[in-house]
């Protein structure tokens, strides 16, 4: 048989997709370690000690190693890079996306995996310039390329402790299998405290921050009817790609 | 949490829209909506609280708040509101309480009724609490569900002739290590001095879990008379951590790990004392009340231009002022600024952003509009490491490499985890290698539904070793059919040295056994500086489809055309595709020779059905199939 070209994972396709959407936007891409502090990852993100918020993302500790948890989600990427940034000098305006693996101490199915990818993204400025207007409006055009076609949102209240106010965001989707509203993400403006945490002043600036699963990104797109697949190293499904 | 439509309708004088227009409402300004299910003359609300609204939200009150602001009939909800009134307290006597653990205790109120008659409850609020799946026990127990499931105040009702002495005494305190309480399940448990417990302050026997569960030493029943209602408000982390170690979730757990506040407890013994008096007779004789920090309520502010700045939309004054009246809540105004006192029971609402949220979802997100970012505001940083994984990514590919993305989570590792999901999870990889090889044999066995002769993988992933992540990229080859003179290592370092620029310092890094991990990006090297990505190609959209679960198998089979080139190659693939029918998943041709103007063609056929194993009979009958077919067209089997 003939030499066959090979096959990119498809979440290394996303990313490089999700790299050139946001990068016409001027967001740049950055990045933060898998294994993290809990105070990169809860307690500068207004997630108190004990609070329940903190029970809902089940975390895996890890052992031997005082307050480091295996980051269950990507914002503490954000955190990251407001800080690095004012300590090297550079205030906002911030745009940053920031894709990655997150882990979550969960029960595995079809549509759940304890390791999955995330797509965080930030946009902060001086107060009014990004506005949970510009969050609608940069979903739908990241939403409307990534999927190739008009895509419409709508936002519903939502809480998570690092924004305010929080959204679950829905988009309106058609395939050939189908239309309906599909629950996709949440986000919201930045909370004031995840911003005096890095040591920006929210008087003065604000904007909005999200985190999608890129996985369930991709199973709208194509159809994969099982999240476990990604990460199984079968060309079964690679190779589809 | 379900919610009874009827329950809400108590709040109200005028009829309430129906269930599925309440549970759209809440949907799009308040809560997600698991579901909406008849249940008799009733219907039931599923709603899912969010998290920030538990402390207020965990009940029947709560959701009407929420319905009567957002249906805009405050009024007509404030003279059925069971805050809008506290009854003078009932002299104090008749019950002595002490706190030994005031640290965990923030608000013990207590009543006492005296001449109650149990028994069963009255056939309404049978109804209600069995819409919500909760079970009718007697009057006494049922009054005080009905008021936690109302106004979110856990309560728990004592027999006061089950303790001792001439003043009955409630005390709170520690469990010690080994105490044991017989729950009124009749389940036994072992406590140790992180439980909290509610005692006879007389002869110190455990009468309940605080904020857990109630026990059996002075449970009511059908003979009591004289009863002891509690009404308190626990250290939420102290009840969870209980919950948690006994392995016990209540409604009430559930209502004090979300932290409800303290100025509940005097109202929902207002309520249950005049409920229980109703259905079940008695005289409310006394009660105490322990509160010594009483909490203070601040006010928040708001602007107009706050929430335009927020919220990218024009408010106008009246618009917020109709939202706040909505609400209820007393406000004033300055200088442009809303000055906003939120009722005791908005824990919520801290900062100017909490106010913003209610206004944006109260007014509804479905009048937001889709704003532009401003272009040009930041300069992109293009990052080196991407750029250069996306290289070695295409490079690779062209040489027939797949990518594939293993678990970072293993059996081995140098970082381990201290509360795993499973001992085959329970570590950091500290290697690319094993996940490799695993992949490597895998796809092996399906190469011939897969159609290929070698397997080609590359990860690109991190790694925990010598205490800090790296990231690796390992490659790997299997053949399954033999290449002459090459084996898998010969063939990975030619793969690379056709990627030599992309991976410059690979040498100490050599193939073992068809599989090589080359750190990348470590420290020692200069990151490039680029100036932009290589475009990504822009990929037709992909098909997906799932693939079959179940076992293949497979044929082979070879012919002759003919020397007349009447068959042709084509023919055949035709013939055996259309003979193979949907459980032929594969032919690959995988020799042809010619001899004497004739030429043979040889496939491999695969066979898989998507919804069982396929037997060597069934095969077998599909081979006969396909062979007579070709037979019949005067092909020359071989």
């Amino acid at each position: 048989m003939a030499e066959q070209r090979g096959h990119i994972h498809p979440i290394s396709g996303a990313i490089a997709e999700f790299v050139a959407i946001f990068s016409d936007l001027g967001f740049s891409l950055a990045d933060g370690p898998l294994v993290e502090s809990e105070w990169y990852n809860f307690d500068a993100l207004n997630v108190p000690r004990d609070h329940p918020a903190r029970d809902a993302q089940d975390t895996f500790f890890v052992q031997g190693m005082d307050e480091m948890v295996l980051r269950t989600h990507t914002s503490p990427v954000q955190v990251r890079y407001m800080e690095a940034s004012l300590k090297e000098g550079v205030a906002p305006p911030y745009r940053i996306i920031a894709p990655g693996p997150v882990f979550r101490n969960e029960a595995t199915d079809a549509t759940h995996e304890a390791t999955f990818y995330q797509l965080e993204g930030l946009a902060i400025d001086e107060k009014g310039k990004v506005t949970l207007a510009h969050l609608k409006g940069t979903l739908e055009h990241f939403f409307s390329i990534f999927y190739g076609r008009e895509i419409t949102t709508r936002f519903r209240p939502g809480y998570f402790p690092f924004v305010e106010p929080g959204v679950e965001v829905d988009m309106f989707f058609k395939s050939a299998r189908g239309e309906r509203w599909m629950e996709m993400m949440g986000a919201g403006m930045v909370h004031p405290n995840v911003l005096k945490a890095v040591g920006i002043d929210p008087e003065k600036y604000g904007g909005f921050a999200f985190g999608v699963g890129i996985e369930r990104l991709l199973m709208v797109r194509h159809g994969i009817d099982d999240i476990r697949h990604f990460h199984t190293g079968d060309l079964r499904f690679v190779n589809q790609f | 949490m379900k919610v009874s439509h009827a329950w809400l309708q108590t709040y109200f004088d005028k009829p309430l829209p129906e269930a599925s227009e309440l549970a759209e409402l809440l949907t799009f300004h308040a809560f997600e909506i698991e579901g909406v299910e008849e249940a008799g003359e009733d219907s039931v609300i599923d709603v899912d609280v969010l998290s920030n609204r538990s402390s207020d939200c965990l009940c029947h009150r709560g959701i009407a708040k929420e319905l009567a602001v957002l249906l805009s009939r405050t009024n007509e909800f404030n003279t059925n509101d069971p805050f809008a009134t506290l009854a003078e307290s009932v002299a104090e006597g008749s019950v002595a309480i002490r706190i030994d653990a005031p640290t965990l205790v923030n608000r013990f109120s207590v009543a006492r009724v005296q001449g109650v008659k149990v028994g069963p409850s009255p056939a309404w609020l049978k109804t209600r609490l069995e819409a919500i799946g909760q079970r009718s026990i007697n009057n006494i127990v049922d009054a005080t569900n009905y008021v936690m499931f109302s106004l979110g105040q856990p309560l728990h009702a004592f027999d006061a002739n089950k303790l001792l002495g001439d003043t009955k005494t409630l005390a709170v305190r520690v469990a010690s290590v080994g105490e044991k309480i017989t729950t009124l399940t009749n389940d036994v448990y072992e406590l140790d001095p992180t439980t909290l417990l509610i005692v006879d302050g007389t002869d110190n026997t455990p009468l309940a879990i605080a904020g857990v569960k109630g026990g059996k030493h002075a449970e009511v029943d059908a003979h009591t008379t004289d009863i002891i209602l509690e009404a308190a408000n626990f250290n939420f982390v102290s009840v969870r951590k209980t919950s948690r170690a006994l392995k016990l979730q209540t409604d009430a757990s559930v209502r004090f790990q979300n932290q409800p506040v303290p100025e509940l407890t005097v109202y929902a013994l207002q309520d249950v004392v005049a409920l229980i008096t109703d259905i079940a007779g008695g005289t409310h004789v006394g009660g105490t009340d322990w509160y010594p920090a009483p909490r203070t309520h601040n006010s928040v502010s708001v602007t107009r231009a706050d929430i335009l700045k927020t919220l990218g939309t024009e408010f106008s004054h009246e618009r917020v002022s109709d939202i706040f009246t909505r609400f209820g809540w007393h406000y004033v105004v300055s200088d442009d600024v809303f000055t906003v006192t939120p009722p005791f029971e908005r824990t919520d609402i801290v900062y100017t952003e909490d106010l913003i949220e209610e206004i944006g979802r109260v007014d509804g997100y479905m009048h937001l509009p889709s704003a532009t970012l401003a272009p040009d505001q930041t300069t992109v940083t293009f990052n080196s490491k991407h750029e250069a994984s996306e290289r070695i990514r295409r490079a690779l590919v062209v040489q027939g490499f797949s990518e594939v993305l293993t678990y970072q989570l293993r059996d081995k590792g140098e970082l381990m985890l201290a509360n795993a999901l499973a001992a085959d999870k329970s570590n950091f990889r500290a290697t690319l290698l094993l996940g490799m090889r695993e992949a490597l044999d895998k796809n092996a066995y399906y190469a011939p539904l897969l159609g290929i002769e070698q397997v080609k993988l590359f990860e690109i992933g991190t790694v925990w070793r010598d205490g800090k992540e790296q990231l690796m990229l390992s490659v790997g080859i299997h053949l399954t059919k033999k290449v002459k003179g090459k084996n898998a290592t010969t063939m990975i370092t030619e793969a690379l040295e056709a990627c030599n620029e992309i991976l410059p310092n690979r040498s100490p890094y050599i193939p073992h056994e068809g599989i090589v991990e080359i750190p990348l990006f470590s420290s020692s090297e200069n990151d490039p500086v680029i100036h932009a990505y290589t475009p990504v190609e822009t990929a037709p959209p992909v098909q997906y489809t799932p693939f079959s679960a179940y076992p293949f198998v497979l044929r082979d089979i070879a012919c002759w055309t003919d020397q007349d080139g009447v068959i042709t190659k084509e023919d055949i693939e035709r013939v055996i595709t259309e003979h193979g029918g949907s459980l032929l998943v594969r032919v690959d041709l995988f020799d042809e020779f010619s001899k004497e103007n004739r030429t043979s063609y040889a496939y491999h056929l695969v066979f898989q059905a998507n919804d069982r194993t396929l037997t060597d009979t069934e095969v077998g009958t599909i081979m006969e199939d396909i062979t007579s077919a070709l037979s019949t067209r005067g092909c020359d089997i071989r």
